[in-house]
């Protein structure tokens, strides 16, 4: 049996999420990792974001296990239902924003968004290798030493060309554009590139072909694609914060960062009182 | 008890050292030097019983407990398997875990402060077994490497406690709001202190 990813999460690990929010502030690591806080409130990103994520797997997913992608319609009925779930399930009250100001706008603007994607995307010359394929791999200190904490992620989808080289895809739903130098320096795709060289899916000193396609959460939504690579170099310094960052874990530091995540985070009441 | 005894520094002679993974020179202690001084402090008056062990598919763990008058320490060793070179075959699982066990004794005695020295002279704070430890059998259990006086717990800690919790039928939420409750943090993310705790009073329970 292949292992999943809830299999990973079982053992102590680190993801590029926790990476991302440590580093972002490492304050709200604390709270939303070390002591599990119940979340204050939440913003309608997550679920919204997590839904559209669940219908374009299933799209991808249908084409690799029969050929055939899923309909706009399958997608959407699913983008409905796994948001109005998600709604529900979420104990702490939803902030919702201009762009979608109640439930209802929130699922016209995604069924948009999914319609904007149905119509753009394109596989041409394009293998699915993999949807959602958990990886782990060991992380290492400067000095070579392993760590006892593995690294794990899922990628969303792994796309293979005909020459058999893999192209690795990040879904996200966005309202700005993306700039070049962000997908550039973007730890969540040099982790991806790491976990993938470390299983043996491309050699360990390969270049890593990357793309984020971003769905705009605009009047008229648009698919966009942004490309990057990652070389070992990339990894070897990822592997470096990766380190870094279970150093200060390990050493209780914690400390507030603000920022322009902080209109959105779930724990400022208990920020505030730090 | 005779605290000075136990926690005096061995000599240059009593220190041995081999290469550890990484290339560097881990130093240790042999372990009838550590019986020796649990002897001469303890005038002999101390046991040491094996609570558990288990077979991995490379390396065999064992929790040890030394008691000494009423205070008991609790640790864990291990110790990898032997195999033939040639067929792979196990040479002897019994040494393996003698082997374990012996390194659960020294893990032990540390506890009661036996080579205390040997980490405080390296990394100018204490307790850091992750790179100097004083068992170059059980290097692979550190976090973050910094040498934090009382680091994240090692992922045999974590095992055991999870397996702890599933037999007493406690939910991975069940216990990480006992942990937060008693050490601020939840289980992933106890100190190795805190971890060594909570896995005694789930023991004793």
């Amino acid at each position: 049996m292949k292992p999943n990813l809830k299999a990973y999460r079982e053992e102590l690990h680190i993801s590029h999420s926790q990476i991302f929010t440590y580093l972002s502030c490492s304050l709200k690591y604390q709270f939303q990792y070390v002591e599990q806080r119940p979340q204050e409130r939440m913003s309608l990103a997550l679920p919204f974001g997590k839904a559209i994520h669940n219908a374009i797997e299933r799209y991808y997913r249908s084409i690799m296990e029969s050929g055939v992608p899923a309909d706009l319609d399958v997608i959407s009925d699913l983008f409905e239902e796994s948001l109005t779930l998600g709604l529900e399930k979420t104990p702490a009250p939803i902030i919702f924003k201009q762009e979608a100001e109640d439930a209802g706008s929130a699922i016209n603007l995604g069924k948009s968004m999914l319609k904007a994607f149905h119509e753009s995307v394109d596989l041409t010359g394009w293998k699915v290798a993999a949807v959602e394929l958990p990886l782990a791999a060991p992380l290492y200190t400067p000095d070579g030493e392993r760590l006892d904490i593995q690294l794990i992620g899922a990628i969303d989808l792994l796309l293979k060309d005909t020459e058999g080289r893999y192209l690795v895809v990040d879904n996200k739903t966005s309202k700005q554009k993306k700039t070049q130098e962000a997908v550039d320096d973007d730890h969540q795709m040099t982790a991806y590139s790491y976990l993938l060289a470390t299983n043996g899916y491309v050699f360990p000193r390969a270049e890593v072909d990357c793309r984020f396609d971003v769905l705009r959460k605009l009047k008229t939504p648009t698919f966009e694609h942004y490309h990057t690579s990652r070389t070992a170099e990339h990894r070897k310094r990822f592997a470096r914060i990766a380190s870094a960052v279970l150093t200060g874990i390990e050493s209780r530091l914690f400390i507030p960062t603000k920022g322009w995540l902080c209109s959105d985070c779930q724990y400022q009441d208990a920020c505030n009182s730090w | 008890m005779n605290r000075q005894l136990l926690e005096q520094p061995f000599t240059a002679d009593q220190i041995k050292q081999r290469e550890g993974g990484s290339g560097r020179a881990i130093d240790y202690i042999e372990g009838h030097s550590v019986i020796q001084r649990l002897n001469d402090a303890f005038e002999s008056a101390w046991s040491f019983e094996i609570i558990s062990h288990e077979i991995h598919q490379e390396e065999v763990v064992v929790i040890g407990k030394l008691t000494a008058g009423t205070l008991a320490k609790s640790q864990f060793g291990s110790s990898r398997i032997t195999r033939n070179r040639d067929t792979k075959d196990i040479v002897s699982l019994a040494d393996d875990l003698k082997a374990a066990a012996t390194d659960a004794l020294k893990k032990c005695a540390t506890l009661f402060g036996v080579g205390l020295h040997m980490y405080a002279s390296k990394n100018g704070h204490g307790d850091n077994s992750n790179s100097h430890g004083n068992d170059p059998e059980n290097r692979s259990g550190g976090n973050g490497s910094n040498g934090n006086t009382n680091g994240r717990l090692s992922s045999k800690q974590h095992s055991f406690l999870m397996k702890l919790a599933n037999e007493r039928k406690l939910t991975k939420k069940e216990l990480n709001e006992r942990c937060v409750q008693e050490f601020g943090a939840v289980a992933d993310y106890l100190s190795r202190n805190d971890a060594a705790k909570m896995i005694e009073k789930m023991l004793a329970h």
